[in-house]
């Protein structure tokens, strides 16, 4: 079924619809919580916790062609609450991933340089890198065009290097 | 162009680092985990019979266009009032003799006269864009006790369609007030006043000496010698549009200044804020040190005058959280972020994004329909009022709507004023542009604050700006 006869059927009240556009998106919801979030569980809870609150929105969806932003944007501000709900707790470790185990300077000082960059910058990568989403996918969460994509990808990483020369990072990957 | 062995690498590099294994959305559990959401969201989705559909808000809000507007008007007057607050430190040494002059003046008074000739208030339909306000005022300022402003002003669409009111404004440092009068409503409002105003209005001691200092520090030229009703006067002539925090483009300020004693006389102002609208403002009859007493600044409100719903409101927050939160608000209604956050220029775009609204109700169908929930929330005009009510109540809702927003354009017109470096890139950075730079001003010598596109914001220095600004690469 197209994305847009489910969006249309889910604004009209069908849960299924919702379901399976909620399945579809979910793994780019969790990406966009990670970049903010640095933690795998809060951001898939930040991404369930997204649906619950579009679920509440819905119904007065009106720009029905940018669904996707619509619910990035929405997945966003509860990872921002969730990130300000944190900041004001003690810190806990985040859960080690397979990527963390590998400790090696490389990867260490591209994490740095990650966290070094604009949230919004930040944001792309984590799309693109955390969990292999294809162009069509991150157009669909960001509602902007593939070449566009590109572009900011192209300036984003060229960011993370500029950052890595300055951490002093000088390894023969980059 | 195939991406080099160098981009293959840092792109592995860049997995190696932060990549997993793509989640999977259970969504059987997350409805057992939902089960409230969800029945609210059939509940919501549910056919509504016609008899309880929301009023129709659109035709609500078109009646009593003039009385509305008067409520609107009373606000940009406000703003105006407010503008005079929001000066810069002087760099210019041409007009400081003007100034120190006045400096030492303890109280004065002047009289203005104002022309507004276009669509500038929220929602005005087509037909009344040729609508004319004129205001006439008499102001009073003392440095001990405040300033009284009193105002008679004339919103005129044709001969026959025509409102005149008057209104008193206060205010009065000691007790931290802000306090109007609007006799034809016999109604009076106080809005409290906080310390950062208060502390601006005693630093800057009222017009007219915030506008000297805005001249002195644009670009302005001498305009040599006249005579203005008898008295032989030297003029200056500022057009930089920063005047008066950007909010217009087009912009003619005259100063006429008396030789012999080296007080101002007379000033002009003409502003363009937008093609719509032009404003011409005369400040004229200056009558420098004349005695007050306290009781020249004590309101006058009879007792049969009643507290306005939006009396006891303090002044709207200026401050980047709630310039973010006006950012978000208008975005939430409209979708997009205003293109320009001065007062005016904002207030225009409101009522022009109204009228679409509007627009869209007249060609679809069912009515009201288009009107965001939050607006339509915002706005919720009960039916079985009289016409005095609603547009009591409309103007009641619409200020307290207005306030993030205005939170938003006081708090750019202050960074503009204290010369912050500030800009706004609203016409070309929507919601969805969430990497783009949304607004930015400076907060150190080599550092500034950016907020985004997706209304996040953090420090960057001006290297990482001028990156952030450049135009994307192909």
């Amino acid at each position: 079924m197209l994305e847009t006869e489910l969006i249309k059927a889910a604004v009209a009240g069908d849960i299924d619809s919702f379901g399976r556009l909620a399945q579809r998106h979910y793994p780019a919801l969790v990406a966009i919580g990670y970049s903010v979030l640095s933690d795998h569980g809060l951001a898939e809870d930040a991404a369930q916790e997204a649906f619950a609150r579009a679920l509440a929105s819905l119904p007065s969806l009106r720009n029905k062609a940018r669904f996707g932003p619509w619910l990035a944007r929405i997945c966003r501000n509860v990872a921002n609450d969730m990130a300000a709900a944190r900041a004001r707790r003690p810190r806990t470790e985040d859960a080690p991933s397979a990527a963390t185990d590998k400790n090696d300077d490389d990867i260490q000082a591209v994490r740095r340089a990650l966290t070094q960059l604009p949230v919004s910058t930040r944001e792309l990568i984590v799309l693109r890198y955390y969990d292999g989403l294809s162009y069509d996918e991150i157009s669909s969460a960001l509602g902007i065009s593939k070449a566009s994509i590109n572009g900011r990808l192209t300036r984003a990483k060229r960011k993370m290097a500029k950052y890595l020369q300055r951490d002093g990072f000088l390894g023969s990957s980059i | 162009m195939k991406p080099s062995e160098h981009d293959k690498k840092f792109d592995e590099l860049i997995s190696r680092a932060i990549s997993r294994q793509r989640p999977k959305l259970d969504f059987d559990k997350w409805q057992k985990d939902h089960q409230k959401q969800i029945q609210d969201f059939k509940a919501a989705t549910e056919p509504v019979p016609e008899s309880v559909r929301p009023p129709n808000i659109g035709r609500i809000i078109m009646k009593s266009r003039i009385t509305k507007f008067a409520a609107a008007a009373a606000i940009i007057v406000a703003a105006a009032v407010l503008m005079h607050y929001v000066g810069s430190p002087i760099e210019s040494v041409a007009l400081a003799d003007v100034l120190e002059r006045i400096e030492q003046v303890q109280a004065f008074m002047y009289r203005t006269k104002m022309t507004m000739t276009g669509a500038m208030m929220p929602g005005m339909p087509k037909e009344m864009e040729g609508m004319v306000t004129t205001s006439e005022g008499m102001v009073t300022v003392s440095n001990k006790y405040g300033v009284k402003v009193e105002t008679t002003t004339v919103l005129k669409l044709s001969q026959e369609d025509q409102k005149e009111m008057t209104q008193q404004m206060y205010i009065l440092p000691d007790q931290k007030v802000w306090i109007t009068v609007m006799p034809e409503q016999k109604k009076y409002t106080r809005m409290e006043l906080d310390d950062d105003l208060l502390a601006r209005m005693r630093k800057q001691n009222n017009d007219p000496r915030e506008m000297i200092k805005q001249i002195m520090n644009r670009k302005y030229i001498e305009l040599g010698r006249s005579v203005i009703d008898g008295v032989e006067v030297e003029g200056f002539e500022t057009t930089d549009p920063n005047f008066m925090a950007g909010m217009s483009k087009d912009v003619k300020i005259r100063l006429w200044v008396d030789v012999e004693n080296r007080l101002p006389v007379r000033a002009e102002m003409d502003l363009q804020p937008n093609e719509q609208m032009q404003i011409h403002y005369v400040i004229y009859d200056y009558q420098w040190n004349i005695p007050v007493a306290e009781s020249d600044f004590e309101p006058v409100i009879p007792g049969d005058f009643t507290a306005f719903p939006t009396d006891g409101i303090k002044m709207p927050p200026r401050t980047e959280q709630a310039a973010v939160e006006g950012l978000k608000f208008f975005a939430e209604i409209f979708g997009q972020y205003p293109k320009k956050v001065d007062w005016i220029n904002l207030m225009q775009e409101f009522g022009n994004r109204m009228q679409e609204f509007r627009k869209l109700k007249d060609s679809e169908s069912p009515a009201g329909e288009q009107m965001p929930d939050k607006l339509r929330q915002k706005l919720n005009i009960k039916e079985g009022q009289s016409e005095e009510e609603k547009a009591t109540q409309f103007a009641t809702q619409f200020l307290d709507m207005m306030r993030p927003v205005q939170s938003l354009s006081m708090f750019y017109m202050l960074l503009v004023a204290d010369k912050k470096d500030p800009a706004y890139y609203g016409e070309s950075v929507g919601p969805d542009d969430a990497d783009a730079v949304l607004m930015r001003w400076k907060i150190s010598d080599d550092q500034y604050r950016v907020i985004y596109g997706d209304l996040t914001a953090e420090n960057v220095n001006a290297e990482q700006l001028a990156q952030l600004e450049s135009p994307p690469s192909q």
